[in-house]
């Protein structure tokens, strides 16, 4: 006989396990022993050590970057003429702090950490994205409710990026928001149409940055997937980070717009 | 030597600086299921980290409060047999040491006091904010009706009603920059609302 056999053999014995209480009692009793004999020890070194984390205030700064710096806008007060700003103001209000008072530079350097802060928010690396590093001068254009046929877009960068060439390329991101509404039907169609009749697609990104997903806005994106969705703590969040990081100089106005846009959103948005 | 409460520096962080108290109130807010999408796989453990130390500041709050309890209503309530702590199987909900009621609204010590003509209790309470520092209330009732034992304020140097049926201590324990509070007139404050309330 082989020795898989004589094996398998074995395998298919019935071997009998006879149910023995006394034994499990008896073990029971052995661990319940030594657990109670060294239970006080137990008690007192946890009582002496130090199980909880240390406290360390980086924990924050690594998701909402230099909490302690006075330009940071969780450490502005939020606007409060008692009433909440609309969307439409919010966006004016916005546009009004791209455009800097006409200040060129800081007006590009805004909108260029702006922008990244879009595609950051958005979960997107900034490797292939519209960036204003290289943008023509006086060709930069921040415009609030930017009128397309009967309807406005919250929200549109434009500019000429230079190109090596000598030649100029017109860059556009439109920028759609909403706090607690939803997204009409033809509005995100119609607003890529207009994008699409001014820049080749590869010039172009448009994002619609909402309170929180719901289904709906969810099912509209499903039509319209050019659109980039982000959600407005995440820009937020991520525009503190890359003003930072590019050292936009600080401006009390603009941290408390950022701010009240912050509280805007309600505890369902992250 | 006056007595004094030190604050954990979680606690200090939370109080005096905003983007602090703003980080840690929303992080406080999020649901266990909640997730920022926008975060990438290497800021994963960032988040959980800044989670845990949102919780950690309320801990620290939480234990802030306790001691601030034991320092400022401790000696006082101490002094009076007629004061009996209630267990928690009697306190109302609201009243109870849940992180919620703590972290949005008071620590709560309830007492029933004996002696009185009818069921009479005693409640106190203790909260710290950025604009008041240490804050504490008393307010007393008896009966099934629960009515109040506390009449109007006046001739109390240190008390003024509130909102809420409660006293509301006039003088602060306002924070100094090492995250310290002067304990000294809540301390008196406490004598004179305890002291006026058992000689009812």
């Amino acid at each position: 006989m082989s020795k898989t056999s004589e094996l398998l053999k074995l395998a298919n014995h019935h071997w009998p396990i006879p149910w023995n209480k006394e034994a499990v009692q008896n073990t029971y009793r052995r661990i319940e022993r030594s657990m109670l004999l060294h239970m006080p020890a137990l008690i007192s070194a946890a009582r002496a050590g130090n199980w909880l984390p240390d406290y360390s205030a980086a924990a924050f700064m690594q998701l909402w970057g230099n909490l302690t710096d006075h330009g940071h806008a969780f450490n502005a007060p939020s606007i409060n003429w008692g009433f909440n700003l609309t969307e439409p103001q919010c966006t004016k209000a916005l546009a009004h702090f791209l455009c800097a008072d006409g200040n060129a530079e800081l007006s590009r350097v805004r909108c260029a950490a702006f922008v990244r802060a879009l595609y950051r928010a958005a979960g997107i690396s900034t490797g292939n994205c519209l960036k204003l590093e290289k943008v023509e001068p006086g060709s930069l254009k921040v415009e609030a409710e930017r009128a397309v046929g009967k309807k406005r877009i919250d929200l549109a960068l434009e500019w000429k990026e230079e190109a090596t060439n000598g030649e100029s390329d017109q860059r556009l991101i439109l920028i759609e928001g909403k706090f607690n509404h939803h997204v009409t039907k033809s509005q995100l169609s119609i607003y890529r149409q207009f994008a699409n009749r001014h820049v080749k697609s590869s010039a172009r990104a448009l994002f619609l940055v909402i309170d929180r997903m719901t289904s709906h806005t969810a099912r509209m994106l499903n039509y319209n997937r050019e659109w980039i969705p982000l959600t407005w703590r995440a820009l937020i969040r991520r525009l503190e980070i890359e003003m930072a990081s590019l050292e936009v100089p600080p401006d009390h106005d603009f941290a408390r717009l950022r701010k009240t846009i912050w509280e805007m959103c309600t505890n369902q948005s992250i | 030597m006056s007595t004094v409460l030190s604050l954990p520096e979680s606690v200090r962080d939370y109080m005096q600086d905003s983007g602090v108290r703003t980080a840690v109130d929303h992080l406080l807010g999020q649901k266990t299921k909640d997730f920022p999408l926008d975060l990438q796989w290497e800021e994963v453990l960032s988040f959980h980290d800044a989670l845990l130390m949102a919780a950690k500041v309320r801990r620290d709050y939480i234990a802030a409060l306790m001691e601030a309890w034991e320092l400022v209503w401790g000696p006082v309530l101490k002094k009076h047999s007629r004061l009996k702590e209630l267990p928690f199987s009697d306190y109302d909900p609201e009243a109870l040491p849940t992180p919620e009621v703590i972290w949005q609204d008071s620590l709560y010590r309830i007492f029933e006091i004996s002696g009185w003509q009818q069921e009479a209790w005693l409640y106190t309470s203790v909260e710290i904010s950025p604009k008041d520092g240490l804050v504490i209330y008393i307010a007393a009732e008896e009966g099934a009706k629960n009515i109040s034992l506390l009449s109007d304020t006046s001739g109390l140097e240190f008390w003024q009603p509130d909102d809420n049926g409660y006293w509301k201590c006039k003088v602060g324990g306002s924070i100094n920059v090492a995250g310290k509070i002067a304990l000294e007139e809540l301390l008196m404050a406490a004598e004179e609302a305890i002291a006026y309330i058992l000689k009812g």
